[in-house]
């Protein structure tokens, strides 16, 4: 059965090809969305999470590049029992010479260590260290953000693509561009008292300010979120685009193959039999374009993260969990795209099925 | 024993099939013959279990075709069916072809039935690459893979030559003195005569 389903989509290269190929189309087209929205999400939290058990932003804002926290509380959270480091962060974006959109950070002195230094030294007042992947595009030895000049002082590198697309300074230089304290504050704990109390006590220093364990901000981020429903939703509507195709295909296929469903009828085969050889051809195409387009997905990606123009912040990631989901996602349309054709077409007396599909 | 009672089919509003019953007996060989359009393969077909009949009954060895549990189980074990045009499936070779119909029987077994109709030389060429007489050969033995007891041929020898038509019914009357039933529609009246008994069908009707 396995050879007869080979050689049944050798037979007919145009139909092979066309089912194959609106699925290698729509799968890879899953695959870049999802990779792509996962590595958004995936390049921010990992900043978020590099550091800092607790997270302070602003109360009551959309996005932590619109927050402002003061950073007078750093002395008074520190204070607080089971406090053992609170450090500061700006993140803003800006234009850096011809580049259209750069992502800063400002950070405080602490934080610095964390970016993996490729040469020169970390920035103090007035100096920038710029990320690998912007490196070579930008004039040395310094640069204008907004309406200032910074001396570039080394270059860093990061695994994170937004890090190492973007530029870091002090984060009072930083404030000073932005027009604020800082973004967010990470504090990390000792350990010695449990995290709600220690919560629960920064909370009290301020109204204007929000504070969550740094796992339960990453988890309901508002807009992680809408990035990935709306990487769910396009990838319902490629899959959709998939199915439908493959229905069509599938549909004038079955018409011209009535007469051997008729043939194997008559030989005594039953219809789950001939849907059952159908669904076999048409899942050596599913595996074969899910592969497919897992290696385009994956080339595409690579091609992406190292296109100069953008900066290295596409760096989209496929997981295993999602290389599963998608291709459980390509073996379902495959086979109900497959499944419904077949099905209807196979129903009918022997003696009709061979008539009909004589004269299609 | 294959006995229809009554059987009547419509193709739209026209009446094939007006009321026909008949028997035909065990190792019988039966020539249904008439003109073209007289009804004799839609007979054939609803004879065969292939076709549902709009109204009537049939039974074969005392099984109602109405009430089968399995009506593909039954074709696979009882029936074998010759087409007028071979029908061989495009993208199997002719011993696959055969196969097809008797996945029970092993790769020897199926050339041997080749070899023993003339054909095993050509066992691995496609449908296309042979002849029309080697590919009715073909249908021939892909209808006979599974030993039916009822082996039914409509117009086997419509696309062949009057030597092609011969050596076709030379087969089925060797098959039909082995003790297969054997029915087979033909507006051939000469091929027709070589059969136990000719029923004659006009307009739906036996004659």
């Amino acid at each position: 059965m396995f050879i007869h389903a080979f050689k049944s989509l050798r037979a007919n290269p145009m139909r092979t090809l066309l089912v194959f190929g609106s699925l290698t189309v729509s799968v890879t087209a899953v695959f870049l969305i999802n990779a792509i929205a996962h590595g958004i999400v995936s390049s921010y939290s990992t900043i978020l999470r590099s550091d800092g058990d607790l997270i302070v932003t602003q109360a009551k804002i959309s996005d932590t590049f619109f927050s402002d926290v003061d950073t007078a509380l750093i002395p008074k959270i520190r204070k607080i029992p089971g406090v053992e480091k609170v450090t500061a962060m700006i993140v803003g974006a800006s234009p850096v010479e011809r580049l259209p959109i750069v992502a800063v950070y400002g950070l405080s002195p602490e934080r610095m260590e964390r970016y993996r230094l490729l040469r020169g030294h970390y920035p103090g007042p007035g100096e920038v260290m710029v990320g690998r992947s912007i490196a070579d595009r930008l004039p040395m030895p310094a640069l204008s953000i907004g309406d200032r000049r910074f001396r570039i002082a080394g270059v860093f590198g990061s695994d994170t693509g937004f890090e190492s697309g973007g530029v870091v300074l002090t984060l009072k230089d930083a404030g000073t561009l932005f027009h604020k304290k800082a973004s967010m504050l990470f504090v990390d704990l000792d350990g010695r008292v449990p995290a709600e109390k220690v919560i629960a006590a920064v909370a009290a220093l301020s109204s204007k300010i929000e504070v969550k364990s740094t796992e339960s901000f990453v988890k309901n981020y508002h807009q992680f979120r809408i990035i990935e429903t709306s990487a769910d939703v396009i990838s319902l509507i490629a899959l959709l685009m998939g199915l439908i195709s493959i229905a069509s295909i599938m549909s004038v296929t079955m018409l011209e193959r009535k007469y051997e469903f008729g043939i194997l009828r008559a030989l005594g085969y039953g219809r789950g039999v001939i849907v059952g050889r159908i669904l076999l051809e048409t899942l050596w195409i599913g595996v074969a374009a899910y592969l497919t387009a897992l290696a385009a997905a994956l080339g595409i990606l690579w091609i992406l993260r190292r296109l100069p123009a953008l900066q290295g912040y596409v760096d989209g990631i496929i997981t295993l969990p999602m290389a599963v989901e998608v291709g459980l996602a390509a073996l379902g349309i495959t086979v109900l795209g497959a499944i419904l054709p077949a099905w209807k077409s196979s129903g009918i007396d022997p003696m009709e099925l061979i008539t009909r599909g004589s004269r299609a | 024993m294959i006995v229809a009672v009554d059987l009547v089919h419509f193709y739209g509003q026209e009446r094939v099939i007006d009321g026909i019953s008949l028997q035909i007996a065990p190792g019988e060989f039966v020539a249904l013959t008439g003109e073209s359009g007289s009804g004799k393969s839609t007979l054939l077909s609803i004879l065969s279990t292939l076709l549902h009949p709009d109204s009537g009954h049939i039974f074969i060895d005392g099984q109602s075709m109405e009430t089968l549990k399995d009506p593909n189980r039954f074709r696979r074990e009882y029936i074998g069916f010759v087409f007028q045009f071979h029908y061989l499936i495009p993208y199997l070779n002719i011993r696959e072809n055969v196969a097809l119909a008797a996945p029970k029987r092993s790769g020897e077994e199926i050339m041997e039935l080749l070899e023993r109709l003339g054909i095993g030389a050509i066992a691995h060429k496609m449908a296309d690459e042979v002849s029309g007489g080697q590919r009715q050969r073909a249908a021939i033995a892909r209808a006979v893979a599974n030993g039916p007891r009822i082996l039914f041929a409509d117009e086997p020898t419509g696309n062949l030559d009057s030597k092609n038509s011969e050596k076709v019914f030379d087969l089925f009357r060797k098959i039909a003195d082995e003790g297969t039933t054997l029915v087979v529609a033909t507006h051939d009246r000469r091929l027709a005569e070589r059969a136990d008994r000719i029923i004659e069908i006009k307009d739906g009707r036996l004659v």
